[in-house]
């Protein structure tokens, strides 16, 4: 019974990896085949800017943020509190990016009643964005923050350094492994959604980003709305090229995370 | 410094309370028509009736099946890993899984149209774009994600457990059955509820492969809406409508199913736990 229960286990994992890596081989050759058959990739430029913006921006506006939260979390905030923070931040963490994109566009229309001219937009959509990676920070510098060695936060209250001092001098610097993990999965996390920006501004076609109060194109959304209503041959070729390139973008960010922390861990012994 | 600390974390755990309060607000409209059970359980026809049980039905059909699909992939395939040494071979392996994690939720949907779509057309005789299709490809999606947490879970198992068994004359069959599995109950019930959660709260792949009927599904081939989708599609619509606000009280259901899931994923991580 065993046997052939460990049997079956083995065929499934055996025929997952196969499935996968045929599938993203397919996608793979698709895209080459596309790019070889010159397929409008002219188009994709203005949607990698907004993409690129994208991160940028809500990578900015959840960073400083991320951190405070989570310093004053760990140093500074009663039992209570750090628990509040622990809460919502998993809450927040599992909440369904549609949910937060919802979330972003009530907020605009909030605002709409007294700003009238404001719309979707890319600081709307990479402020919403930043609520939906900010548990990634969050989270990354608390774990970096809590790891730091005993001794050495002993050791420097011993040499007369005051909290601030070994939050900026000892813990941040021993944490940076870890928030640098935090910001490539948030990057990732921010290039790769698409229900978020399809609630708050993100268009089919607008051209390159000039402005932060104006719509914007991005990969994901192309990629959405483009395997509804391509025309031909090059346009779908676009497409396998445009879900290439996001795929590179995010498993590169993800395998920076990976192997950084792997580094930071040995760094730890070497100071 | 510190009150600039203070103001940041009060402001970042205030968003979840915010995300509640402003669904509730916009929806609010929407309760003083209709009664709560005719939202929840009554018809969708946009001229008389708001009701979202069909969505509420197409976003369970769609993910319940799915996260079940996802959990069978993921426990062999963490099985398998588990089982492998530590090398070239299980370091790709890791790699690959989670790489297999940071693929846009927006990809697998388009692979699905160009891959899965076709295939559903040709043994059944509808469009392709229906529940099984949406499942197929929601299984795909959701099981990196487990196999990540199953793995966490099952690394921390002892080492001396297996030698045990080894010592006794048991296979890693026998092991992996009667030890590695019971001891880690609580980490595969984990790692199913953040699988369903992933699947409910899913937007692309409905969206873009169950075909979104609002009428109430009756088999796998009839096209569907999930909350999520709902959503994403009525939100061009017309924002005074009372339709409209419909696609906020999906957003606070979908919220409070968060919360569901992640309150029984506590309380089977308390009770299964080891000792």
């Amino acid at each position: 019974m065993d046997r052939l229960f460990f049997l079956t286990a083995r065929v499934l994992f055996f025929l997952t990896v196969v499935l996968f890596l045929s599938i993203l081989a397919y996608l793979f050759f698709e895209a080459v085949e596309a790019y070889m058959a010159d397929s409008s990739i002219d188009g994709l430029y203005p949607a990698l800017s907004g993409s690129v913006s994208l991160v940028l921006l809500s990578v900015l506006f959840a960073f400083p943020l991320g951190v405070a939260t989570a310093v004053y979390a760990e140093l500074y905030a009663g039992a209570l509190f750090a628990r509040v923070v622990d809460i919502s931040f998993s809450i927040l963490a599992a909440t369904p990016s549609i949910v937060i994109g919802l979330f972003g566009f009530s907020t605009l229309l909030l605002l709409h009643r007294y700003f009238p001219e404001l719309r979707g937009s890319l600081l709307c959509a990479s402020v919403t964005l930043s609520v939906l990676i900010l548990p990634y920070i969050v989270k990354s510098v608390q774990r970096g923050l809590r790891e730091t060695p005993g001794e050495y936060i002993s050791m420097a209250y011993a040499l007369g350094a005051s909290k601030e001092d070994i939050l900026v001098r000892v813990m941040l610097p021993h944490a940076v492994g870890h928030i640098k993990r935090g910001v490539f999965l948030a990057i990732a996390r921010s290039a790769e959604d698409t229900a978020v920006i399809m609630l708050t501004g993100a268009v089919a076609s607008y051209g390159f980003v000039d402005a932060l109060l104006s719509p914007f194109e991005a990969l994901p959304f192309h990629i959405y709305y483009m395997s509804a209503s391509y025309a031909d041959e090059s346009e779908l070729g676009a497409i396998y090229i445009s879900a290439t390139m996001l795929i590179a973008l995010s498993s590169l960010f993800i395998y920076l995370s990976g192997a950084l922390s792997e580094r930071a861990k040995g760094r730890v012994w070497s100071v | 410094m510190r009150v600039l600390l203070l103001l940041s974390a009060i402001l970042s755990s205030f968003v979840v309370g915010a995300i509640l309060l402003f669904l509730s607000y916009f929806s609010a409209p929407l309760l003083e028509r209709d009664a709560l059970t005719n939202i929840l359980l009554g018809e969708w026809n946009p001229d008389a009736s708001y009701g979202l049980a069909p969505m509420i039905a197409g976003t369970l059909y769609i993910s319940i099946p799915a996260s079940l699909l996802a959990f069978v992939i993921a426990l062999s395939s963490a099985m398998g890993m588990d089982s492998l040494a530590a090398g070239v071979l299980r370091r790709f392996l890791e790699a690959f899984f989670s790489i297999l994690t940071s693929i846009p939720t927006v990809v697998y949907a388009f692979l699905g149209v160009m891959l899965v779509v076709p295939m559903v057309r040709r043994v059944s005789d509808t469009s392709g774009y229906c529940i099984l299709s949406a499942v197929v490809v929601l299984s795909l999606l959701v099981s990196p994600t487990m196999i990540l947490y199953m793995r966490e879970s099952f690394r921390n198992t002892p080492k001396e457990l297996r030698t045990a068994v080894y010592a006794l004359g048991g296979e890693e069959a026998a092991y992996q059955r009667r030890v590695l599995l019971p001891y880690n109950r609580a980490g595969m019930a984990v790692a199913y509820m953040m699988g369903l959660a992933r699947a409910l709260g899913d937007t692309m792949v409905a969206l873009m492969l169950a075909g979104n009927s609002s009428k109430m599904p009756s088999s796998p081939f009839d096209g569907a809406r999930s909350l999520t989708s709902h959503i994403a599609l009525l939100f061009a619509g017309d924002y005074d409508s009372v339709e409209f606000r419909s696609i906020f009280a999906s957003g606070v259901i979908l919220f409070l199913s968060t919360l569901l899931i992640l309150g029984i994923s506590a309380l089977l991580k308390r009770g299964l736990s080891n000792g």
